[in-house]
């Protein structure tokens, strides 16, 4: 059963605060997008189109409805993004609204030919910005799974490329930094020097490096690192955030913000990043600061290097990543969806107003138990979602974007 | 299927015409998360800028009641019958909003000469017969509105039931010099009494306002930690002090208090005179709800150790007061300023004006007042929130601030 493909719905503008009707509790009108391809009964919706933002869920490698898998990077890459192009036509949109992509690798020995058939689905004139990343573990042994943004105005899209030499030269079929509307995706940079292509051997150094490249990007932007709404930190280290690695990135990091001025963040400990750089770092500015701000619950104290709550754009919040207490995955999960919660409620919202999650397990085997604390906290309407393996002690953490 | 809400926004947004247009307000207005009443007896002519009692869920604010008729503009002679006129103006809101003098939990008595305070106080404390006084503050301003010589600011609770009195031990704090108690708890918030910096052992005042500082926080602390709750679960605090060298001193001990980015919102204010001879004087509000507990800041804000814009208590949000000398010399660019700011700073709590549930504005001059009326009245077209107007002494490097716009709001 279809929730909408309605490209008749006319999607006028966020009805005031005062005229709320119903059980409908949201400022800035939505979409759920289940395309026809897709089994019915998952725990997220494929697509969530909100005001010109489409949040599209993981996609897979995978035949949505037979759970098929091709063979080889190439066609397991075409699965994926053909899945991708099922929720972008019932949102009435094609891969040139595309602004923004992880791609996530189990291998990244197949980078160079998902580069290619991946790069097929864009261009000439237009490449959204993206981070490319190998995860110890996706869901449903894929191999390949993607998390795209679409913006419906076309006419708002433009690509931020800083002047020749001011950052390392593209790896891949992408762009340096995306505008959709006032929001700036800003790819997934590494600490290659741009001068001697080289990269420092210290972590310290890497991510001095990278976050000057970022700078660079924002400033042909005309933004500041303290634009930014949310930021995804990776990094590699056999003993995840108990290694020394995670601290001396933060060492440097947070020398690139005022204190208490830090964004959202999730950082998260991989098994391999492309080429020979050891973290990698991608943003999401805004150029709208008089709507920007924070809210952060108490129990929060503040951080040189997150906003530990969450931060707003407009009617759009980025929460940093939560994990949470207790023996189980369930208990975790509950806890760290609870804390969310906490945030979301300092600015007016609730779990009915989350578009997008993140969810980063320590074992991938755990996915059905945290599907059904998932559908606790989503029994309607579920945001798109995208879930990861990742290292860490813990067994989860979770990561939102919630619209009012 | 389609979720019924889509039919049902796609029918309103056709009735008011696509195209950019918002839909008209619907006849009740907006909807809010907790229920309000708006309390305007009969007592009082119509047309205030401000509502005189705002009830919203069990919290009842009540507009600062000066010492005139409400309809004559007459002031009685003398400190007792003025202390009766304001009790009386206050006992119509409670009338109206369904309770009585009992449900009050906080006042700040608000006095233009100390001088008055036994006859006031004599008066004020008759007209609480359950021996349950609520918590006060009571302080000399410069100047009150319309000549008034006594201005009293109150919140009211419905639930008798969940108003509790917080007694610390016997000499843990200064004995009380007045009709009030220590601190009231109010459901699930806890007002306090202003507190000065007498030492409960000694009776004695520090010479130093950092002396006074130090132990009046001592003292707040005490009361808090008798009603099991800590610095951390402040929400809304008001320093009041003597002489503007004073804010720095009284400053670099109260940040000694609170983490980096996590004290509470705040209004400090220089006045003319406090109570006896302290020179420092603070009045805390707190939570029990750390968990509902957090704070909002505005892109650029950098975190501090005094104060932050808005601490929100659950569906309660408190404001610091906000000052904007550098929006021009005259109060209404001042004031539309700080309503700006104030209007960012509710957006980013899913919040505007209308949930604004009462305001504190503190002019330098109050011959500003009919100026600072008038953009009160834009901000605040229907059901205004309750309003308090004092004079305070800005002196120094404040001297160019002309007003300063304290409020809270309600989901």
């Amino acid at each position: 059963m279809k929730r909408t493909s309605a490209a008749y719905l006319i999607i006028c503008l966020a009805l005031s605060a005062g005229t709320l009707l119903g059980e409908h509790h949201h400022k800035v009108e939505r979409q759920f997008i289940y395309p026809d391809e897709f089994a019915p009964g998952k725990a997220y919706t494929p697509g969530i189109l909100v005001g010109d933002y489409l949040y599209i869920s993981g996609q897979i490698d995978k035949d949505p409805k037979t759970g098929e898998q091709p063979e080889g990077i190439a066609d397991q890459t075409r699965m994926a993004m053909d899945n991708m192009g099922h929720v972008l036509r019932a949102a009435g949109m094609d891969f040139g609204n595309v602004v923004t992509c992880h791609v996530q690798l189990v291998d990244m020995d197949n980078y160079k030919d998902m580069n290619e058939v991946y790069g097929s689905y864009f261009g000439p004139d237009h490449f959204p910005a993206r981070t490319t990343l190998e995860f110890p573990g996706l869901p449903g042994n894929a191999n390949l799974e993607v998390t795209c943004i679409g913006y419906a105005d076309k006419s708002k899209i433009s690509l931020v490329v800083p002047p020749e030499g001011a950052i390392p030269a593209a790896m891949g079929p992408y762009r340096p930094g995306v505008w959709a509307g006032d929001m700036l995706y800003v790819s997934g940079s590494g600490g290659r020097n741009p001068k001697t292509n080289e990269t420092p051997a210290s972590i310290e150094g890497q991510t001095e490096q990278t976050m000057k490249t970022i700078g660079a990007i924002l400033e042909t932007a005309g933004l500041t690192h303290e634009d930014a709404v949310f930021v995804n930190v990776y990094f590699l280290d056999p003993d995840g955030y108990q290694g020394p690695t995670y601290g001396k990135l933060n060492s440097v990091y947070k020398n690139f913000f005022t204190i208490g001025s830090a964004p959202s963040r999730a950082s998260f400990c991989l098994s391999r990043l492309p080429g020979t750089i050891s973290t990698e770092i991608t943003f999401v500015a805004t150029r709208d600061t008089a709507s920007k701000g924070r809210v952060v619950p108490s129990y929060m104290g503040t951080s040189p290097t997150s906003s530990g709550g969450g931060v707003l754009a407009g009617d759009t919040l980025w929460t940093s990543g939560k994990s949470g207490k207790g023996d189980t995955i369930e208990e975790q999960m509950r806890d760290s969806l609870e804390k969310i919660r906490d945030t979301l409620n300092l600015a007016g919202m609730d779990m009915e107003h989350v578009v997008d999650a993140h969810v980063y397990l320590k074992d991938v085997a755990d996915m059905d138990k945290m599907n059904a604390v998932f559908k606790e906290y989503f029994p309607n309407n579920p945001p798109a979602r995208t879930t990861l393996q990742v290292t860490q002690k813990q067994l989860e953490q979770v990561q939102v974007v919630a619209v009012r | 299927m389609k979720p019924r809400w889509i039919v049902i926004s796609l029918l309103v947004v056709l009735a008011a015409g696509c195209g950019g247009q918002a839909p008209p307000p619907e006849a009740e207005g907006p909807s809010f998360k907790v229920k309000r009443q708006f309390i305007y007896p009969e007592e009082f002519p119509p047309g205030k800028p401000y509502t005189p009692g705002v009830l919203a869920g069990d919290y009842l604010y009540i507009a600062g009641q000066v010492s005139l008729d409400p309809q004559s503009r007459e002031q009685p002679a003398t400190i007792e019958d003025q202390t009766h006129m304001a009790m009386k103006n206050m006992g119509y809101v409670l009338r109206d909003a369904g309770m009585d003098y009992d449900n009050v939990v906080t006042c700040h008595v608000q006095l233009d000469d100390m001088d008055n305070y036994k006859g006031m106080n004599e008066v004020y404390g008759s007209y609480y017969t359950s021996g349950r006084y609520p918590a006060r503050t009571t302080l000399e301003f410069p100047g009150l509105p319309s000549d008034s010589h006594v201005e009293i600011t109150c919140v009211a609770y419905a639930d008798k039931s969940k108003i509790e009195v917080v007694r610390p031990g016997e000499g843990a704090t200064p004995a009380a010099m007045g009709p009030y108690s220590p601190a009231v708890w109010a459901g699930d918030r806890l007002y306090l009494s202003g507190q000065g910096g007498r030492n409960p052992q000694t009776n004695e005042i520090d010479p130093t306002t950092e002396g006074q500082t130090k132990q009046t926080l001592e003292n707040v602390g005490t009361i808090l930690k008798a009603a099991g709750l800590g610095f951390e679960n402040t929400v809304m605090v008001n320093p009041y002090y003597l002489g503007h060298d004073n804010y720095a001193k009284l400053n670099s001990v109260y940040r000694e208090y609170f983490d980096l980015g996590r004290p509470s919102a705040r209004g400090s204010f220089c006045l003319s005179r406090l109570p006896g001879t302290i020179s420092v004087e603070i009045t805390f509000t707190a939570t029990r709800n750390l968990q509902k507990k957090g704070r909002v800041l505005p892109h650029g804000r950098r975190p501090s150790h005094t104060a932050v814009p808005a601490t929100i208590d659950g569906n309660t949000m408190f404001f610091a007061a906000k000052s904007a000398p550098a929006a021009g010399d005259d109060v209404e660019s001042q004031f539309r300023a700080s309503m700006e700011h104030w209007r960012r700073v509710l957006k980013l709590a899913g919040m505007g004006f209308e949930n604004v549930v009462s305001t504190n504005v503190y002019l330098k001059d109050l011959d500003d007042m009919p100026k600072m009326t008038e953009v009160f009245r834009e901000y605040f077209p229907e059901s205004p929130p309750v309003r308090t107007t004092l004079q305070v002494i800005q002196e120094g490097s404040r001297e160019k601030v002309r007003q300063e716009i304290s409020m809270i709001a309600v989901r």
